[in-house]
């Protein structure tokens, strides 16, 4: 069976540069290993970001997609937002303006939009049990 | 006979009250970073330098270029606008005993196409002592002084303000250079030809410019209107799009785009970028979007190229211009 943690909210710094990225990495890194993470960088904060920061944020992802998780951004500053444009790696990220938003997004369908005392079907299909007995 | 005297100016305008910045952060953020917007290169060429070029070509006899940073043959190097300001009065008083009937003093600033046969025309036919020049937004930094009615032993643009001037009106492109953006309009315009200069280089194709010895590859596209500098860099796979100007002595390397931006003088810009609506200037950049200005520490993807250019070159420049109309008389 599948399980997965709580959303994980994260403030990335205000620089992200080489130094900055090895000790975020640090912070990150467990997290990245857990089972199916689901995390939210928030940048707000971010006033400047070298290639190294860009190369980070694409290894966050990479690993939390090889484990079935997801990475979002959320709150981006201007400056974070013109170096990922400058970067190309803008589309690469889904974006979101606050990190509510962001954490309500990975239960975009909530577990309680569908009865949990009924089958997922029965709305297609109706009481396929009755069904069978009538026959 | 008409002289002239061109005070390059760090801010966008030195009159109170009139036109001041637009208080936009880009204005804000390019004040901050680079001070005079009218000596950088636009197209090949400053504005300063431009409006000496027509200054020179209506005939004036006369043309001295003062500002920060500019050498001055009796102060030495100018260190600030006041000192410019206070040489400006001491060559008018010059100027009046050389019997010019009419002194042209701007301030750069603005860009302005003038008619300056006109304006003069139009100071003489007023009969004041000074003339000032006004656009359809308000009064521009162009005053026509008569040297011999009008005195101001020590501030000038304080005594041109309270003066009662006369008004005369510009009909040509004005741009009054308050930011970035101003700067984005004035290479946009030049290319779309909606003023009367034109880029300095070889129009190659309809709307596309190149200075002499630039090296465009050919796997990179050019699409008109565009501006490529003298010794610029164009790599593989670029794209250089939508009115974008990259100035003298910059390098774009393989598979960057560039859209709706200027690169300025002596800029590196990386690989696999995507620069749009921006204005580059070394390792710094100016995104007019989300007028945001930052500095890229990263050299992989900005840095200045050349350690030689400063921008205040382009003043220089004027100034020796100026000199040699000078020696010329």
């Amino acid at each position: 069976m599948l399980t997965s943690g709580p959303v994980v909210i994260m403030q990335l710094p205000e620089e992200l540069n080489v130094k900055e990225v090895d000790n975020f990495m640090q912070e990150i890194g467990p997290l990245l290993e857990s089972n199916r993470p689901r995390v939210v960088l928030e940048c707000s904060q971010v006033r400047s970001m070298e290639s190294a920061g860009v190369e980070m944020l694409l290894r966050c992802l990479e690993e939390v997609l090889k484990r079935d998780g997801d990475l979002k951004l959320a709150a981006l500053s201007p400056e974070a937002e013109v170096i990922l444009e400058l970067m190309r790696v803008e589309r690469v990220f889904e974006t979101f303006s606050t990190s509510e938003e962001a954490a309500r997004s990975f239960n975009a369908i909530p577990a309680d939009a569908i009865p949990q005392d009924a089958p997922w079907y029965s709305t297609l299909f109706g009481d396929l049990g009755a069904l069978k007995q009538a026959s | 006979m008409v002289g002239a005297m061109v005070i390059v100016g760090a801010g966008s305008q030195v009159s109170e009250g009139d036109v001041g910045p637009d208080g936009g952060t880009a204005a804000e953020c390019w004040d901050a970073w680079h001070g005079s917007i009218a000596s950088i290169s636009v197209l090949g060429c400053s504005t300063v330098t431009r409006t000496i070029e027509s200054m020179r070509r209506a005939g004036f006899a006369d043309i001295s270029v003062l500002g920060t940073n500019v050498w001055n043959e009796r102060a030495g190097t100018v260190s600030s606008e006041e000192q410019a300001w206070c040489i400006a009065a001491e060559e008018l008083e010059m100027r009046r005993e050389k019997n010019l009937d009419a002194v042209i003093i701007m301030r750069t600033g603005s860009y302005v196409e003038c008619e300056w046969s006109s304006l003069i025309e139009q100071h003489r036919g007023y009969g004041a002592a000074v003339t000032r020049a006004f656009d359809r937004e308000g009064a521009l930094d162009i005053w026509v002084v008569d040297p011999c009615r009008f005195r101001a032993e020590e501030n000038l643009p304080g005594a041109l303000r309270a003066a009662k001037t006369a008004e005369s009106a510009v009909g040509g492109y004005v741009n009054r250079l308050q930011g970035a953006g101003d700067l984005r309009r004035l290479a946009s315009d030049m290319l779309s030809l909606r003023c009367r200069v034109r880029p300095n280089g070889t129009e190659v194709r309809p709307g596309l410019w190149m200075a002499d010895g630039t090296q465009v590859a050919r796997n990179a596209r050019v699409v008109a209107p565009a501006y490529i500098g003298r010794g610029v860099k164009i790599s593989d796979d670029c794209l250089i799009t939508r009115c974008s100007n990259v100035e003298a002595n910059s390098c774009v390397d393989f598979g960057t785009a560039i859209e709706d931006s200027s690169v300025l003088s002596d800029t590196y810009v990386g690989i696999g970028l995507d620069l749009s609506h921006s204005v580059v200037d070394g390792s710094e950049i100016l995104n007019l979007n989300h007028e945001v200005r930052l500095r890229i520490g990263d050299p992989v993807v900005l840095r200045r190229d050349s350690t030689k250019v400063q921008h205040s070159q382009s003043v220089f420049e004027a100034k020796e211009m100026a000199l040699s109309y000078r020696e010329r008389q």
